[in-house]
């Protein structure tokens, strides 16, 4: 754990469709998690493990306006977020703040169906970029797994 | 500084932003009002504000924005 209480999730990868990812991913060796459709952000997200690359969450947009439509037109498939767990998101912000760090709130926490109910918030830090904030107050001791309750599989 | 002043600026800094020389702000306006205010966005106008206004936000004071009319409101705590 480092001075901010932030320990790397995953990378978060914007595609406007998922089959060409999901198929280089698993020939990379990445299990593909179940997809499920997040209503607070519009957009259908899948998290992918593997066992010794880092956890990427594969997100795609909804057929409603989602956050990430500019994104994908301007850029096309790209990672625009590095997500960090952190017992306490407050907690962390005010300690990257306190070093000098410009942080610029983009998303207040809100529960994310992806991680079991947990609250996400997205910041913009100055040296880093869009970040997602994944407040778990209890982290699991083992690599995270697959929430089991995904309700959608199809991305 | 007074609203009008900060209204006016603000206005630059939106049309400057969302590269819309017709666009109108008030109090009431949101992201939902305004094509293409999204999240990289948001961070863009962010930064503009910050470096027109020349004052800092915290993230819990932009978290907490739920209209222009508090960004406004902000502001001109801030300014004084």
């Amino acid at each position: 754990m480092n001075r901010f209480g932030l320990d790397f999730h995953h990378l978060g990868l914007a595609v406007a469709q998922p089959d060409r990812t999901v198929e280089l991913l698993t020939r990379l060796g990445y299990e593909i998690g179940s997809a499920v459709f997040d209503p607070a952000q519009m957009v259908r997200l899948a998290m992918c493990w593997h066992p010794q690359m880092p956890a990427v969450e594969i997100i795609t947009p909804s057929d409603a306006a989602s956050p990430i439509d500019r994104l994908l037109r301007r850029n096309g498939p790209t990672i625009y977020h590095v997500c960090y767990r952190t017992r306490c998101i407050t907690t962390a912000i005010v300690a990257l703040e306190r070093d000098g760090f410009n942080v610029i709130a983009v998303s207040e926490p809100k529960p994310a169906v992806l991680f079991g109910g947990h609250n996400v918030a997205f910041y913009s830090v100055d040296g880093l970029g869009l970040i997602e904030l994944l407040q778990d107050p209890n982290p699991p001791t083992a690599e995270p797994q697959e929430p089991s309750d995904a309700t959608d599989r199809d991305l | 500084m007074q609203q009008t002043e900060i209204y006016d600026k603000l206005t630059n800094i939106f049309r400057d932003t969302f590269d819309d020389p017709d666009l109108v702000i008030g109090p009431q306006l949101t992201a939902d009002d305004v094509d293409g205010w999204d999240s990289l966005y948001h961070i863009r106008l962010m930064l503009s504000v910050q470096e027109a206004f020349k004052i800092k936000f915290s993230a819990l004071e932009i978290g907490q924005l739920k209209n222009v009319g508090d960004l406004a409101n902000l502001i001109e705590l801030r300014s004084t």
